[in-house]
């Protein structure tokens, strides 16, 4: 608890963050980018606040992991931290939990900004579409958790790594590969006949290694008020707690077994 | 039951492919109310052991213990104070702050009195509101002794507490030990510094090679790493002694004797009625001791 | 206690392996956004963007719109060579990869191209798009009138008329399908179309251009009109639209708001010298496939 604490507090006054904290200020710029569109300003305005918000939490979970978990280890924070009689799996999780309450956080306050800027975009020109807010409410909880569960891949990779490249750079790896598994694995379902039963079978093995980042993406559902279908977002839920479960106590396992050298 | 046990501890690093062997057989044991000190050159194991003891580090083989409880339950640290070598801590927290989250991580809630008290102690009262990016090295090393102690542990841990420190900080660690030690606080502490060692231990385990090589009590250490004494005489009447002294100022005449040499150079200067100004013993360096060590 | 992550794994694992098939079959299950082939480029982009992809479409499509709007003089000149018409189908086709729900996009193609002689090709993004946005009537009106008055394939345009009647609820599209196919009445479908596009439009930009068309085919009309009525008096075609006038049957000629001459040719039709931009030729030499 006191290590989330300060895991916070330390991140809060990091000249990055305020940095990243600022790009809040960008929801501003929503209703004016939208007046460009020929009409569909509403549309475009959702469609911006969301992506405003997963851009925001991208790189807040890219920077902020690295700050909170490899930077630790790097300036040799770990060794008077780890020397409390804590063990390394409360030390992990609370540095992991306390991000995850920012992101949690900015989240909270993006949806906010986002709300009224809609709301004020949607009144220069009528639409033909409703605002769906539970819609929009959903894509925002769902990029919150996508990004919650590319955090556990920094912390995966950061638990063993040494470097500041391994953590980022295989996130970003992550981050990509992730959100196209999906398209490519119906890519190669499709072309059934052109392709053997072992690629097939491979690329099902990885299909299901790999996130599936596309399922938490609402933001057409949320932008062109497309019915949404809960039991979806309950089974992404649940696909969430258990691929989140896996990464992180993979993590904390490997973290355990680490020498602080 | 002794403070610190460690026993047959092996550690194998691998670097670049490379296995290097950092630990091979550690064994010693600290026992409760002692300064103990652990010296070695660099690279022979002291800090490895040491993180094995604060389970930073896991060992290949052997255990380690504090109180009697193994090193790698996280209980064990609960009473023990720790500053690693050239330590780091969070810098955008205060001195004031950092050492109230120390407390804090001990389950101590309430320990600004003490915070205040010990930043008093280590003359940085007036730095107690800055944060700790902006403090020096010695600043540092002074915050993070203090925040080793916050929590009032039976056993202090410390891995070089005195590299980077100027003489006076060296002066009010040795002197805070010291009152340490006599409330009862056990003190183990590694250097490769042979008088910091020397003037506060009660024991010294000398390492190295990843083994215990030697265990001294404070007065074999005091006799091993003297090499010999440096003596300052006052011969007016620049009588030739013809024991290789050199005049250092008017009348005033330096001699350097061998360990074994002093009670016949002493005589010698009794008979021959020359004042003795100073004896002041001449260190080794630590190399010096190994060889002795290893020749013996 | 120091083994109990790797156990926490095994168990995660084995609920995780026995879940997903459940999540399969509904990510089958979802509309999926990534159907029918277009350029491998727009593919790469999707796949990368992941939810970055949405708005990224919006994005092209609002360069596109701009990049138009700037060179509006040139089209209205039908300067066409100063156009990037090829780079800016292909960023369309893109956006609309993208986001195919973007209605910016489509509206844009079906202004910007379908005129120029690529009805074609704004038809198959038309499609492409019809199926993403299934409560939209003006897809199928557009496509409509695409088969109708450019592609002159009424079979076709009657489906998709029909198809915009029912999403819309009106019957207002199958009656123009009806009034306008089989009766020549190409000029009255194009005036019919232009002017629901002119209510519809809410870009000046783009509206200007709607109505300039607007304008031009209204004077047409109105000099077919004369010369139908010349015909039944005359049993023949007038040799030219001055002796309409003259006549008394056009109360004077019309403008051409593209700076062309109206005029009749032998066998009766009107035309006009600036040809409307009708003409395949001027955008094929504007276009820049060579890049």
């Amino acid at each position: 608890m006191v290590l989330i604490k300060l895991t916070i507090k330390h991140l809060i006054f990091d000249r990055i963050f305020l940095v990243l904290a600022s790009l809040v200020l960008l929801f501003a710029s929503v209703p004016v980018f939208s007046y460009f569109s020929m009409r569909q300003l509403q549309e475009i305005s959702i469609t911006m606040s969301l992506t405003l918000n997963s851009f925001i939490l991208l790189l807040m979970t890219l920077f902020g992991g690295t700050l909170v978990i490899w930077r630790d280890i790097e300036r040799k924070y770990t060794f008077t931290v780890l020397s409390y009689p804590i063990t390394r799996t409360s030390y992990y999780l609370s540095k992991f939990f306390a991000l995850i309450l920012v992101l949690f956080f900015i989240s909270i306050v993006n949806f906010a900004v986002s709300a009224v800027v809609i709301k004020i975009t949607a009144s220069f020109y009528k639409s033909s579409l409703p605002i769906i807010w539970s819609n929009i409410f959903f894509a925002f909880v769902m990029e919150f958790l996508k990004y919650s569960l590319l955090l556990g891949f920094i912390f995966l990779f950061a638990s063993f790594s040494t470097s500041f490249f391994t953590p980022v750079f295989s996130s970003i790896a992550v981050f990509i590969a992730g959100n196209a598994s999906q398209g490519i694995y119906d890519y190669i379902m499709k072309s059934s006949s052109e392709l053997s039963h072992l690629t097939k079978l491979a690329a099902k093995i990885v299909y299901y290694i790999l996130p599936n980042f596309s399922s938490f993406d609402l933001i057409a559902y949320a932008t062109y008020a497309l019915p949404l279908h809960y039991k979806s977002i309950e089974l992404t839920f649940i696909y969430f707690l258990l691929y989140l479960g896996i990464i992180l106590s993979l993590g904390v396992a490997i973290f355990n077994k680490r020498d602080f050298s | 039951m002794e403070a610190i046990k460690v026993d047959n501890l092996k550690k194998t690093f691998k670097v670049k492919l490379k296995q290097v062997k950092a630990l091979d057989g550690m064994t010693f044991d600290v026992k409760k109310g002692e300064i103990f000190g652990f010296l070695g050159p660099n690279g022979a194991g002291k800090s490895t052991t040491i993180k094995i003891i604060t389970d930073l580090i896991r060992a290949d083989s052997g255990n380690a213990y504090i109180n009697g409880t193994p090193s790698t339950n996280c209980k064990a640290r609960a009473s023990i104070g720790f500053m690693p070598e050239n330590p780091q801590y969070y810098d955008t927290l205060t001195g004031l702050d950092m050492l109230l989250f120390s407390a804090s991580m001990f389950g101590y809630k309430d320990a600004k009195t003490q915070a205040y008290k010990l930043l008093e102690e280590f003359g940085l009262e007036n730095s107690a509101k800055v944060p700790l990016r902006k403090y020096s090295k010695g600043m540092i090393q002074r915050i993070g002794f203090a925040a080793a102690l916050i929590h009032k542990p039976d056993i202090l841990i410390l891995d070089e507490p005195m590299s980077g420190l100027d003489p006076i900080g060296r002066m009010i660690f040795k002197k805070k030990m010291k009152e340490l030690n006599n409330q009862g606080v056990t003190i183990f502490f590694s250097s490769h510094i042979i008088p910091d060692i020397e003037d506060i231990c009660s024991r010294v385990v000398i390492v190295k090679d990843g083994k215990v090589v030697k265990d001294f009590n404070e007065v074999e250490i005091k006799y091993l790493t003297t090499s010999g004494f440096e003596i300052v005489v006052k011969n007016d009447n620049n009588t030739n002694l013809e024991i290789g002294e050199k005049e250092i100022s008017k009348g005033l005449y330096k001699i350097n004797c061998d360990k074994g040499n002093l009670i016949n150079t002493l005589e010698l200067l009794k008979d021959k009625n020359i004042e003795i100004i100073d004896i002041e013993p001449i260190k080794k360096d630590l190399e010096d001791v190994f060889i002795e060590i290893l020749n013996s | 206690m120091k083994k109990s992550p790797i156990v926490l794994t095994i168990i995660f694992l084995t609920a995780f392996v026995m879940f997903f098939p459940n999540f399969e079959k509904d990510m089958r299950n979802r509309p999926l956004f990534e159907k029918l082939g277009y350029t491998p480029h727009g593919k790469f982009y999707r796949a990368v963007l992941g939810e970055f992809r949405w708005f990224v479409g919006d994005y092209l499509s609002f360069k596109s719109i701009i990049y138009y709007g700037g060179k509006a003089d040139k089209i209205a000149k039908r300067q066409y060579k100063d156009v990037e018409f090829y780079n800016l189908y292909t960023t369309i086709k893109t956006s609309i990869l993208l986001n195919p729900y973007n209605e910016d996009a489509y509206y844009f193609a079906q202004a910007a191209f379908s005129w120029i002689g690529h009805a074609k090709d704004v038809n198959a993004l038309l499609k492409y798009v019809m199926k993403y946005r299934t409560w939209d009537f003006k897809i199928p009106f557009f496509l409509g009138f695409n088969y109708a008055y450019f592609l002159k394939d009424y079979k076709d345009a009657a489906i998709y008329y029909k198809k915009a009647s029912a999403i819309a609820h009106s019957p207002l599209f199958t009656d123009l399908a009806a009034r306008y196919f089989y009766e020549g009445g190409r000029t009255r479908l194009g005036i019919a179309y232009l002017k629901a596009m002119v209510k519809m439009t809410r870009k000046e930009s783009i509206k200007k251009v709607y109505e300039t068309r607007l304008k031009a085919l209204e004077g047409i009309y109105k000099i077919q009109q004369a010369v139908e009525k010349y015909k039944k008096i005359n049993s023949k075609p007038p040799k030219s639209i001055e002796v309409l006038v003259e006549d008394g049957l056009l109360k004077k000629i019309p403008k051409d708001p593209y700076g062309g001459r109206f005029y009749i040719d032998k066998n009766g039709k009107v035309k006009t010298t600036s040809n409307l931009a009708f003409k395949k030729e001027d955008v094929k030499n504007g276009s820049n496939k060579s890049r």
